[in-house]
């Protein structure tokens, strides 16, 4: 089916709806303030709620006397882990190809008998205002057992370390131990002998690297309101990346069935990946069932940076590559430790891809490491790992083509994965243009343009990075209205311009204008099961529910036309908005004019879905110059092009703003952003101020080159766009940095303090 | 945050009866105390709004050719007003680093010093061109050098009555010419990793007549370095000269290791910022005549 709408909607045909370059379609109200989030959201009778927060990063609770809380005029409920029911960890719910533990979400919500981390939920008020609802918080009086913390992977893993979990046992290991540990799991891929390889290479490279923990960095703090109604409904609204899993979770941690609970999703302000879990949503729940009033929970920004939402995982690393003098990859071994924070199960094989996808070889063997530590449970952030590992790996990449005194893009382009080649799990890659990027970017100005010399030294890097992505489970619905236009109902939130891309493939598919279709998120009770707005999943899976649900309206439409028409429906061909036959001075009727004629005689919904769609894969390459303050270490991005095959660019100025946001993103993790924890624990830099995303003025311009190599099977070829611009980019910089200034910088931000450590070194 | 009152006196008698007696503190711009007090690092049973009180508020050029900038007066309002661009540079470019743009037309130079972070933007050109704070209190009026007046960081001399009412910029000699500069690993809304501000003044022969030298973020307080003065004085200004005052302004500083950076790298910073801004001040003077 796919493949005929492929031909049909040729990106170099003529179609005035997709391939467009188009506003989006609700910029009006978000940038005017007019979108409503959580915090705008009002409830008669809404009171404010407050989380206790743990001030030890390890420590037993002993008893929490809340009493006194309670007593404090305008105090109307008070929670503790008491009022939830107690769950197994592995308890699971499904999430994508996998499932998600509920306990570990739980846990992030409200702490029980144990605290992991610094700003872990212990306790909770309701109050009449935030005013009295601060104060109850002191009045709550919690004895802790303090045990000793460990706050790196080192610590974590030194033969002494205090175990977080009593029964934690690596699972993986070649030989299991019955010892308790801070490692979670061990994750390995390999095929050949990396080692041998290695030993027979004619240049080897190896690289040690170490990244810090680093925040999303969404402008909107996790935010909720919750109802409890009479007759026992919950009501949710929230901001999220995915209402039926806030549903499914919310519903185990409180213990309720699911026909008890809806989820409204509001405008999200920032999401990526770290809006996935839930982090007081449920205790927003509980509190507003036990004092029968609307309850409205905003984190404030501390909050979010101290322990009261997930960051992403640091991680430490060594890789070793092994090519002949002709530039062909022998072997690639590397070891990676990843920092899951206070619970465990941040699983590492998802990161490992990194390392064997962009080039080919026939020696692999790559082992992840998932450790617990006492910091905020890890979350996903845009490509999960991606940037951290191609830190690592791209690098490794570059100084090997430095050894053999190889053009590092003709090094890639001779160890290129194609179309065909293996995968890091062993299976064939689905459509992949590495070939073609490079080609891009060999004809390019930002790479044959020679580098204008600077007062300071300067450099010019490139990186490239790889993101699988994944496919999920996407629903819709449309009705047909009155006036024959149709009405779409999605399953999944807009993080990134989902609608508006959503309108034009409705749009294209009734062959109407943007303004003839409507197109909204339906809440978790008035739409079908739709997986999280994650992975690079959304435009494509949602495109093929859209055009589903599409295709049987509009055959459903022809029915009734042609039953008005007395005709049969093979008869008839719709062309914008009518039904004709095929003699061209024929009898047509309108979707209007069948509209108005059998309106009354049953709605039209048809629904559309999809799932297991084929992987987008993505694959981006990025070209940097910088220049490098020799006496401070600051590293200045002059210029900056990022080239991505995406498939198809249903709307160009949407993807290239994901690129953009995206390099922004990964430009602020290289280069200043990072968690910098005290030896008590506590983040060090909890606020915008010290936890430094950058500022315009911190930002070069942005080039985006968009290829559109399709991939078969998906509607119009999309790919996944939004994950993978943010992979190469520190690695992009690193190559720059070092090119400019003859050393490596290993540690992530490359804050200028390390590199000017990196310059002095030597 | 607590609750607190707040008052919006007219005149300097009216807010010091304000301030006798309770744990009051001025509001000029804000962009300090009202997050302090949303996140309970100060508390207030009294906030007094000083931007009404015309004595704290407007730029003027008294007789003797001093320029006073009242306490209230906004760093956005400093940067663009025209005496002190052409007079006192270094100060009218480093109020300009404080914040964002929305934060300067907030902020206040009266804020800036009151605040006492060692950090300040606008307190090493203060102390380069040897200001003077006008304070008034229940004991009367006294004026004391910007320098003295910092005991820690966040403290300064001001007794719990007094209030700072302006600052007193003396003119400054012929030839003269400061510069400021921070280092920051953001290029704005970011707090000075070190910051260094440099005064210099030439005779008729070139020497040097006059140097001063302030150090921001490297101490309790800002610092002025004696010993990098002491190695500029009586000597021609050379890039030798200006490297070995860098290396003693390094000495001079008393740096911390935080989450902003390392002792030693902030030491570093400390010698380089004083190259930088003694060399940007002698280029300003003898534009590229000298090496």
């Amino acid at each position: 089916m796919f493949e005929e709408i492929i031909a049909h909607a040729d990106p170099h045909g003529d179609h005035d709806t997709i391939g467009r370059r188009l506003p989006r379609i609700d910029s009006g109200k978000r940038v005017t303030g007019e979108a409503i989030y959580p915090a705008d959201f009002q409830l008669p009778g809404m009171v404010y709620a407050k989380l206790k927060r743990s001030p030890h990063p390890h420590a037993k609770i002993r008893s929490i006397d809340t009493s006194k809380a309670m007593e404090l005029a305008g105090v109307l409920a008070v929670t503790t882990a008491d009022d939830f029911p107690e769950l197994e960890p592995g308890t699971a719910v499904p999430m994508g190809q996998g499932s998600c533990d509920v306990w570990m979400v739980g846990q992030i919500n409200m702490a029980r008998h144990k605290v992991f981390w610094v700003g872990q939920p212990v306790a909770a008020v309701a109050a009449i205002d935030l005013h009295i609802a601060e104060q109850a918080l002191e009045l709550i009086k919690i004895e802790y057992e303090v045990l000793d913390a460990v706050f790196s992977i080192d610590e974590a893993t030194a033969p002494a370390a205090p175990a977080l979990y009593d029964s934690m046992r690596t699972t993986g290991l070649d030989t299991p131990s019955n010892k308790p540990t801070n490692v979670c799991s061990r994750t390995v891929f390999k095929r050949g002998n990396s080692d041998s390889a290695l030993a027979n290479s004619d240049e080897t490279v190896e690289l040690s690297i170490k990244v810090d923990t680093a925040h999303q960095g969404y402008i909107e703090p996790q935010s909720v309101v919750a109802q409890h109604d009479r007759d026992g409904l919950t009501t949710l609204w929230v901001s999220t990346q995915g209402h039926f899993t806030t549903e499914l979770v919310t519903a185990r941690v409180l213990g309720i069935p699911q026909s008890k609970i809806r989820v409204v999703p509001l405008e999200i302000g920032g999401g990526f990946g770290g809006k996935v879990f839930i982090h007081g949503e449920s205790v927003a729940a509980k509190l507003a069932e036990k004092c029968g009033r609307p309850v409205q929970l905003i984190f404030s920004r501390e909050e979010v940076l101290q322990g009261g939402s997930g960051p992403t995982a640091a991680l430490q690393g060594k890789l070793e590559i092994g090519a002949s003098k002709d530039g062909v990859i022998n072997a690639i071994k590397s070891r990676i430790h990843v920092d899951a924070g206070g619970l465990p199960d941040m699983n590492p094989g998802i990161i490992l891809q990194v390392f064997a996808a962009l080039y080919q070889t026939p020696n692999l063997f790559l082992e992840g490491f998932d450790v617990v530590t006492n910091k905020p449970r890890t979350e996903a952030y845009r490509a999960p790992g991606g940037i951290q590992a191609a830190f690592l790996m791209e690098q490794a990449i570059d100084e090997l083509s430095q050894k053999l005194e190889m053009d590092p893009l003709e090094f890639r382009r001779r160890n290129a994965s194609v179309t065909g080649s293996t995968m890091p799990a062993g299976t064939p890659f689905p459509s992949i243009g590495v070939l073609e990027i490079a080609d891009a970017v060999a004809a390019h100005p930002c790479w044959t343009t020679p580098l204008k010399e600077g007062s300071m030294p300067r450099g010019r890097g490139l990186a490239f990075g790889y993101w699988r992505g994944t496919s999920m489970t996407s629903a819709c619905h449309v009705t047909i209205s009155g006036d024959g236009r149709p009405m779409f109902t999605l399953g999944s939130v807009d993080i990134s311009g989902a609608h508006t891309s959503m309108a034009q493939v409705a749009a294209e598919q009734f062959q109407m204008s943007l303004d003839d279709v409507y197109v909204a998120t339906g809440d978790s009770k008035s739409v079908g099961y739709t997986d999280i707005a994650a992975a690079s999943r959304v435009t494509r899976t949602m495109a093929a529910a859209v055009i589903d649900a599409s295709q049987a309206a509009l055959a459903e439409l022809k029915k009734r036309a042609a039953n008005l028409m007395q005709l049969t429906a093979e008869e008839l061909t719709y062309d914008h908005g009518s039904f004709r036959t095929a003699n061209d001075n024929g009898p047509s009727m309108t979707v209007a004019d069948v509209m108005k004629a059998t309106l009354t005689q049953g709605a039209i919904i048809c629904q559309g879905s999809s799932s297991n769609l084929p992987f987008g894969v993505e694959v981006g390459a990025h070209v940097c110059d910088v220049e490098v303050d020799k006496d401070t270490g600051q590293i200045t991005v002059l210029k900056y092009t990022a080239f991505q095959d995406v498939g198809f660019a249903l709307n160009p100025p949407a993807v290239e703003g994901q690129i953009e946001g995206s390099v922004v993103q990964g430009l602020g993790w290289a280069i200043s952003e990072g968690f910098d924890y005290g030896s008590d624990g506590r983040l060090r830099n909890a606020s915008l101020l010290d936890y430094r995303i950058p500022t315009a003025l911190d930002v070069p311009s942005i080039d985006t080159v968009l290829l559109q190599k399709p991939v078969p099977g998906v509607p119009y070829g999309l790919r996944g766009v939004g994950e993978v611009p943010i992979v190469p980019v520190a690695a992009c910089v690193a190559n720059a940095v070092a090119r400019a200034v003859g050393n490596r910088v290993t540690q992530m931000p490359m804050t200028p303090e390390r590199v000017f450590k990196a310059m002095t070194a030597s | 945050m607590e609750l607190f009152n707040f008052q919006t006196p007219s005149s300097v008698a009216e807010l010091l009866i304000a301030k006798a007696n309770t744990n009051a503190w001025l509001l000029a711009g804000g962009t300090d105390l009202i997050p302090q007090l949303k996140e309970g690092r100060r508390k207030a049973d009294l906030v007094i709004d000083i931007k009404k009180i015309p004595a704290m508020n407007g730029i003027s050029e008294l007789e003797d050719g001093t320029l006073r900038i009242g306490a209230a007066v906004s760093a956005t309002a400093i940067a663009q007003n025209v005496d002190a661009i052409r007079s006192y540079a270094a100060l009218a470019s480093s109020v300009a680093l404080i914040g964002s743009r929305q934060v300067q037309n907030r902020a206040t130079l009266g804020g800036n010093v009151c605040n006492a972070a060692p950090s300040a933007d606008a307190i090493p050109a203060l102390i380069c061109y040897d200001a003077m704070a006008e304070i008034e209190g229940a004991e009367g009026k006294r004026e004391i050098l910007v320098e003295d007046l910092f005991t820690g960081p966040g403290r300064t001399q001001l007794n719990p009555t007094e209030v700072l009412i302006s600052f007193l910029l003396p003119l400054q000699s012929e030839r003269t010419a400061a510069a400021y500069q921070r280092f920051t690993p953001r290029r704005e809304m970011d707090i000075a990793v070190a910051g260094v501000g440099s005064r210099i003044s030439l005779d008729a022969d070139g020497k040097i007549i006059a140097a001063r030298v302030a150090l921001a973020s490297v101490g309790p307080t800002p610092l002025r370095a004696a010993s990098a003065e002491c190695v500029l004085m009586d000597e021609s200004p050379s890039s030798q000269l200006f490297e070995e005052a860098g290396v003693a302004a390094a000495q001079d500083a008393s740096p911390i290791s935080d989450t902003r950076g390392s002792a030693e790298y902030r030491r570093h910073l400390v010698s380089v910022l004083c190259k930088r801004t003694l060399a940007s001040a002698t280029n300003e003077l003898l534009q590229d005549t000298w090496t």
